[in-house]
Formats: structure tokens, sequence, C-alpha cells
């Protein structure tokens, strides 16, 4: 897709749009969100968001040696498990993104 | 043979192999300023792969997390959770930045703003804040190798002479190979760090323990309070956690060496590929944490939490052993200091040097200039690190609480059309200035918050303030990129 198609930017589920419009709302340009470069769409941040609430923003729930789990005190079962969780959740990103992905090479493959 | 001379020769076998790898990297491929600094925009998912785990995982990983999980405890647990969450914002920030890049044609984090923002200050400011927290980082390489050296050598050579040969090595490889000789000098020091990683974590608690279970029952048993936060620490507690977690996490992306990684990729694709199976590698630290805590039971007393790992590794295991740990350490040392260094080396030649001092430079004096500069760099770093002080740490801190600076100029300037550069510049300057205040003023953690987070939250307020003060008229394209672009990428365009 070229940078420059005109359509998906100005889809109305756009978080990342939401919260520049906020810091950046134009009056005479209510869709002046029209940046060309791509954002995220809704779906894949809010995937994103889940292992930042898991890991960081929930700390004082987990942050104990009981239960131990599989011989680990609570808080590194917990962490350790959400580094094998997060490819999951972000590969679940990537294929919301997928469609919406460039496919403009700079090279042709097959070099590195 | 002596157990110092079969750890040492290993050590350098091992150092000879990684570096043969990078200059033979550089064979196929003619080394211009383009292809030295971003590999010809070329890499495929495993090179970018292999260049960003290279410069990721660095002697900080190594000997830095077990010397936490040693000396603080449940502090630690912060590397465990930035880890993940970092990949999480590269996967909405890096293929945008990868876009801009191929678009106005970027090599640096210097020449992001400069394309976006069109102001000279302002990218000048921003290259020089990265260049100057770039050194303690390889000053922080530096000492890890001379720890390293130290520790195998039974304390017969002394750190400097160690650092002064390692270092010859790093300088004339980045000199001649550039970021390809790097991504691939990564490819062994990857699977060794791997390899380490897995025998060590598992096989020391075993040995000592019955296994990691047996271990850390035998620690919730003697110390429960070193196994959560505050750990062995007063004031590191949920709250550090959070906003640690935070900043690390949105800023780590920001170091020049990490963002500039992002221009080797061949596609915006490769960088969120990347981003979704890069925390796989992260499950190398717990392993390493799992080291040093055990180091806690059974190496008590340590002057210093960084020669945990190596001291408990020395006494388990024979001298041979010793030197693949050691080789795996001094290449996980090396490369991303490669990687710095080539990063401050291009920002002073390209983002401050040039457009500042000298706007009639090509790009090939430019080119000639930043090999200069990997020397003067160096010998800079050498200089810290030999006169190393206490404060080193503290620096490395106020390094990451200030790279993360630019996070507000990069993601704003990616999203937005409206912030100006004004109020960003005027952003990053208040928030440097209170992280070195808070930080030097030893104000870390700061009412239990860290540093960095105060001054990013400080930080965003100013460019909102400054943004409707003094709004953009800067001429944009439809990307927000400032149409009207400095003389030094009207030269690019001419060549």
């Amino acid at each position: 897709m070229r940078l420059t198609e005109p359509g998906f930017v100005t889809a109305e589920l756009d978080v990342g749009a939401a919260l520049v419009s906020i810091f950046c709302y134009n009056p005479a340009h209510p869709f002046a969100a029209s940046v060309a470069m791509k954002r995220p769409s809704v779906g894949a941040l809010l995937f994103g968001l889940v292992p930042f609430i898991a890991v960081c923003f929930s700390v004082s729930l987990w942050d104990r040696i009981y239960p131990i789990v599989l011989g680990l005190p609570f808080n590194f079962f917990w962490l350790i498990l959400w580094i094998l969780l997060t490819p999951i959740f972000m590969w679940g990103a990537y294929l919301l993104e997928r469609p919406q992905q460039d496919e403009i090479s700079h090279k042709p493959d097959g070099q590195n | 043979m002596t157990p110092a001379l079969v750890a040492l020769s290993v050590i350098s076998a091992i150092v000879a192999v990684g570096s043969l790898a990078g200059f033979s990297a550089r064979v196929r491929h003619k080394m211009d300023l383009e292809q030295w600094t971003v590999g010809g925009r070329g890499f495929g998912t495993i090179l970018v792969w292999l260049l960003m785990a290279g410069e990721i995982y660095t002697t900080f990983t190594f000997l830095g997390s077990s010397g936490w999980a040693y000396s603080r405890g449940g502090p630690v647990l912060y590397i465990l959770g930035y880890q993940p969450l970092m990949y999480v914002v590269s996967f909405y920030v890096l293929p945008q930045v990868w876009e801009a890049g191929r678009r106005y044609n970027l090599q640096t984090l210097g020449d992001f703003f400069q394309s976006r923002y069109s102001r000279t200050y302002l990218s000048a400011f921003v290259a020089l804040v990265g260049m100057v927290f770039l050194l303690p980082y390889v000053q922080l390489q530096l000492t890890g190798l001379g720890i390293i050296v130290e520790v195998a050598s039974y304390g017969s050579i002394h750190r400097t002479p160690a650092i002064l040969i390692a270092f010859a090595i790093v300088a004339g490889f980045v000199f001649v190979s550039g970021v390809r000789g790097v991504a691939w000098a990564s490819v062994i020091k990857d699977f060794l760090l791997l390899f380490a990683a897995l025998f060590i974590g598992i096989a020391i608690p075993h040995i000592y323990f019955g296994g990691i279970g047996g271990m850390f029952a035998a620690l919730a048993h003697a110390k429960p309070e070193h196994l959560v936060m505050p750990g062995a620490t007063k004031n590191l507690g949920h709250t550090w956690y959070l906003s640690s977690v935070l900043m690390t996490a949105l800023g780590f992306f920001m170091w020049p060496h990490n963002f500039a990684a992002s221009f080797t990729a061949r596609s915006g694709k490769i960088l969120r590929r990347n981003a979704v199976f890069l925390p796989l590698y992260g499950i190398t630290m717990p392993l390493m944490i799992f080291v040093g805590l055990t180091a806690v039971l059974i190496v008590p007393n340590l002057s210093n939490g960084d020669l945990a790992l190596l001291t408990i590794v020395r006494r388990t295991f024979p001298a041979w052993f010793l030197g693949v740990i050691g080789g795996a350490g001094a290449l996980t040392a090396m490369v991303p200091a490669a990687i710095q260094i080539l990063a401050a080396a291009t920002l002073f030649s390209k983002n401050i040097c040039r457009p500042v001092l000298a706007p009639r430079m090509t790009d090939r004096q430019v080119a000639a200039l930043a090999k200069i500069m990997v020397l003067v760099l160096t010998s800079g770093a050498l200089y810290l690190a030999i006169h190393s002080s206490v404060s080193l740490v503290s620096l490395l801190l106020m390094g990451y609480a200030g790279v993360a600076q630019f996070f507000p100029g990069i993601v704003l300037g990616l999203y937005s059309k409206k912030v100006s550069g004004a109020g960003i510049f005027a952003g990053i300057v208040c928030a440097v200035v209170v992280v070195a205040f808070l930080i030097l003023s030893k104000r870390d953690p700061w009412m239990g918050v860290n540093p960095g987070f105060v001054a990013l939250c400080l930080n965003f307020a100013v460019v909102g303030v400054v943004t409707v003060a003094r709004p953009n008229r800067t001429p944009q394209d439809e990307n927000g990129f400032a149409t009207r672009t400095s003389t030094m990428f009207i030269e690019q365009r001419n060549l």
C-alpha cells in the first residue's frame, strides 16, 4: 500500500489519530489527522495494551512470593509467563495490521 | 597450563572468531556512508533480528542483571518487566520510523529531527545529548570487558591492559566493516550468549540446590524479603517499578543506536515481525537473574554485585568453561560497544559537525570524519573506563532517563502535524535539565518515582504549552515533515 493511500487514515476507530487530535484539533479540518503515514489500528493497540496491564500497571497484585508456581515465586513466575505470552498478543496485533502493511521493498528479495 | 592461561586462551579464540565474522562481512559490499551506517537499508528479518538482539543484550544483560539480582533482589524484576514492553512499543513506532527513513533518506536520530522539524539547532542538540549519553554506555561495556578479563585471569591481568587490547579490536572492527560487520559478529555472540545463559542458568541452581525450585525455596526460607520489592533497597518499591518500566519501555528505542537500527531493515513489515519475536530472546534474562540469586546464598558479601555471575561460574566449573562464558561475555560487551560508537560517530559528523560547522562537506567527507570520530570516541570512552568513577551506573541511568526525552519528539512528530520544533526543543531542554539535576543531586528515586518518568511528564506538558504559544509555521508535506529542508538534504540529493 502506498503511503499516500487515501481512505483508511480517516477511519473513525483510529485511537492514534484520536489521541493526536486531542493534542492538535483543527476545527477548519476536522479530519486534519490525515497524516499520510500509517497508524496502528485500535485493535492492534488494544492487543499491545494487554501486556502493559499485566506486567506494569498491576504490579501490586502480583508482587508476592506465594503461591509458588513451578518452583518459582509468584512474581517471577508471572513476569516470565508474560515474556512468553507477549509474542502471542503481538502476533495478534501483527495479523490485524497485515492488511495495511506496505509491501514495498527497498531492494528485491534475495539480498540480505 | 595454569587455569588463567586456559581461560584466557579460550576467550581470545572466541573474540578472534567473532571479529573475523565481522571483518569478512565487508568483502562483498562497497563501503559508502549509507552502507556503513544503515547497511544499505537491505537487511532481512534475520539480520535485523541479529543486529537488534546484538545491541539490546549488552554486558548489562550479562553482568548487570545478575548483579542487580545479587545486590538489590526484588527490584531486578523491573528488567523482566520492561523487556517485553519495549518491543510492544517498538511495534507501533519503528515501522513508521522506517517509513520516514526511506522517504526522507534518514540515517540517524538527528536526521529525523532535522527532516521533521527543519530546525538545525534542535537536531544538533538532540545529536549532542544522544552522543553524550552514549559515552557512559560504551564505558560500561568496557568496564564489563575489564571485569571479565580480570576474573578469568584469576587476577593476574589488570583491567587497564585488558580493556586496551579488546578495544583496539572493537575500534578496528567498526572502522573497517560498519554496521554489517557488527550484525555478523552478533551471530556468534547471540548463539554463545543463549547457550551460556541456558546452561549456567539451569546448571548452577541445580548443582547447589538441586534445581531452580530448590534455590527459590532456600532463598524464600533464608531471605524472603530479597524476593519482593523493595528487596535489599529502601526506596525501590512499586511506584518506582511502575514509573521505571514505563519510562524504559517508551524510551528504549530512543537510544540513537537502537533507533538507527530500524533504518537497516528492508521493509517496515520486518520490524513488526521482529517486535513479535524478539521478546522470546528475553528468556535469557531470568536465567541470568537465577544465577545472581544463587550467588546470594553461595558467595555472599562480594564487594561488587557485578562480580557475582563470574565468581560463581569460576567457583563451579573448570577453567576452560570459565573461558567460554568469559568469551560470550566479551563479545556481549564488544558488539554493542561497536554499534554505540558507530551511532555516536555518525551523529557527530552528520548532525553536529556538517550542519553547524561545515555545511559544504560532502557525504564522503562526512563518512571520513565519522571514521576519525570512531577513534576519538573510543579513546574518550577508554579514558573514562580507565579512570572509572563510582558514578558510572548513575551516568548510565541518567542516559536511559535522558534518551527517553526524545520520545515526544519522535512519536508526536510522526503522528501530529501541529507539534512545533520550538515546543519539542523546549520540552527536551527542560526534561534533560530535570533529569540531570535529580540524578546528580542523588534524588533517584524522587519521592519514589523514577526521575526520567517525572521529566517525561514535564516534557509532554512543555511541548503542549509551547506548541500552543508558538504554533508551527514550517511548511509541511502530507506527513508533517518540513518541505523546506536544510542544505544537508539538498546536497544529498545532488550527489
